[in-house]
């Protein structure tokens, strides 16, 4: 019998990055020696990467690898609020899932069910929404005449980055169409997952790809749901963005205005100007980008159609969090206004 | 304002045919679009374009049928006039910008008599 030498030209080191660090020179001797939060990718600079910068921002307070139902009440503690909306973690990613129409379905709906069974619980203030697989409309559709009426389903939910085509498609309509007939607002939330394969190539630190990929993709969305008609061909529906502050949006007013009115007839299904649906639409605060001169950040607001308008969202856990304090310190805004941000807003557009 | 402007004969503006004539020192767009006349500012209210030399055609217009198919999008038999220089685009009728009516251009009415037109 022959035997061989057999040399396997591909196989698989598991090393961690603290086997590294020793053998670098610093600063990443000391970066890569530090707890961070998802090892194996997240010292690439990407907005899906190291969120907790080389282990500086901690939550001491809770496991991030795992939330249990648990911890909710001691979250809203922590952030001193009386009623929360928890948004699915992994859902935040989907746009990194293109030709696969299946896999989100299947979590979309294994997460409401969850959400429904162990976390969810309005007696005691705490929601959660439909993170809408809109890589299949009609799954995303069943899913929300599923569960759309239950008790605690406050909203569907969009993730803005890797949507192709862009949200404001027909393609979308069904889903659109099933929101406003359970009476759900749609909740467009940004997002890391995606973006850096289709905006953004050759950034270097995840602060610049954060600062611009959920920016980016906020205001992608926001753009095609405009100037496609999506609050025309839906008017009961509520539309609301999430989580790229708030001093893009009359950036956006006054650009799509000032394209709209040399291209109308780009826009046929339009019936006032963009700033006017987007007037229309709610924006969670978050993060809040608080100038030092107040003035600027009261114009802002002024301008997207003041308070009433504006919801207060923390992002907790995530790295960049805003606590209830960013908009009750505000010294411009009156307490009506305060208390509007705070809690009427979410409650009237969310039905909480 | 009363009174009337001489524009031409008839034939002097024919169908496809515009001319500029001067009212109260405004630069006014008188047209013949397949037959009809209009008679509207000449100066676009963004930033001062020559509106009267661009191109007329019909108003699009879109219709949503229903979800998930494309809005049905036509030309109506509204006339409008798109400023060359940005493409802000009006009603000839009625001077109103397609994308915001609370923006319009003047307009006069038309008259023929004798074989000659006026704007009033």
């Amino acid at each position: 019998m022959t035997t061989y030498e057999v040399v396997d030209a591909d196989a698989h080191y598991f090393e961690t990055l603290d086997h590294i660090a020793p053998y670098l020179d610093e600063p990443w001797k000391t970066r890569l020696s530090q707890k961070i939060d998802s090892p194996q990718s997240s010292i690439y600079p990407t907005s899906s990467g190291d969120r907790n910068v080389f282990g500086r921002i901690s939550r001491d307070e809770l496991s991030l690898s795992e939330m249990t139902p648990e911890d909710i009440p001691m979250i809203m503690d922590h952030l001193d609020v009386d009623k929360t909306i928890i948004l699915s973690q992994k859902m935040l990613s989907f746009g990194r899932i293109k030709g696969d129409d299946e896999r989100p379905e299947i979590l979309a709906n294994g997460y409401v069910d969850y959400m429904l069974d162990k976390v969810v619980d309005p007696d005691e203030g705490i929601y959660t929404m439909i993170p809408a697989p809109y890589q299949d409309p009609e799954a995303a559709a069943d899913l929300i005449y599923r569960v759309g009426d239950e008790d605690g389903i406050c909203g569907v939910c969009l993730v803005t980055p890797g949507a192709e085509p862009p949200m404001g498609n027909r393609a979308y309509d069904v889903i659109y169409e099933a929101a406003e007939k359970e009476g759900l607002a749609l909740n467009f939330h940004a997002g890391g997952g995606g973006l850096d394969e289709f905006h953004l190539k050759g950034y270097e630190k995840f602060l610049e790809t954060h600062t611009l990929g959920f920016l980016m993709n906020n205001m992608a969305q926001l753009t095609s749901v405009v100037v496609q008609g999506v609050p025309e061909k839906f008017p009961d529906l509520e539309i609301a963005f999430q989580e790229s502050g708030i001093f893009w949006v009359p950036l956006m007013m006054r650009r799509l205005d000032a394209e709209y009115l040399k291209r109308p007839s780009e826009a046929p299904l339009l019936e006032k100007r963009p700033s006017e649906y987007i007037k229309e639409f709610y924006f969670g605060i978050q993060p809040l980008e608080v100038p030092e001169n107040e003035a600027e950040l009261e114009a802002v607001i002024d301008t997207i159609g003041g308070a009433s308008q504006l919801m207060y969202a923390s992002d907790y856990p995530h790295w960049d969090y805003d606590l209830p304090e960013v908009i009750s310190e505000r010294p411009f805004l009156s307490d009506d206004e305060k208390a509007r941000i705070l809690s009427g807003t979410a409650n009237e557009v969310f039905g909480l | 304002m009363s009174g009337r402007v001489r524009v031409g004969t008839v034939d002097e503006l024919g169908p496809g045919e515009r001319t500029i004539v001067e009212i109260d020192g405004e630069a006014v767009g008188v047209l013949n679009v397949e037959g009809d006349y209009y008679a509207i500012q000449n100066t676009c209210e963004h930033m001062g374009g020559p509106v009267c030399s661009g191109r007329v055609q019909g108003k699009l217009v879109a219709e949503f049928v229903e979800p998930g198919k494309r809005p049905e999008e036509d030309f109506s038999d509204d006339k409008t006039i798109a400023c060359p220089w940005h493409g802000w685009e009006y009603e000839l009728e009625t001077g109103e910008h397609i994308g915001d009516d609370s923006i319009s251009l003047e307009t006069y009415d038309v008259v023929v008599e004798d074989g000659v037109v006026y704007v009033e």
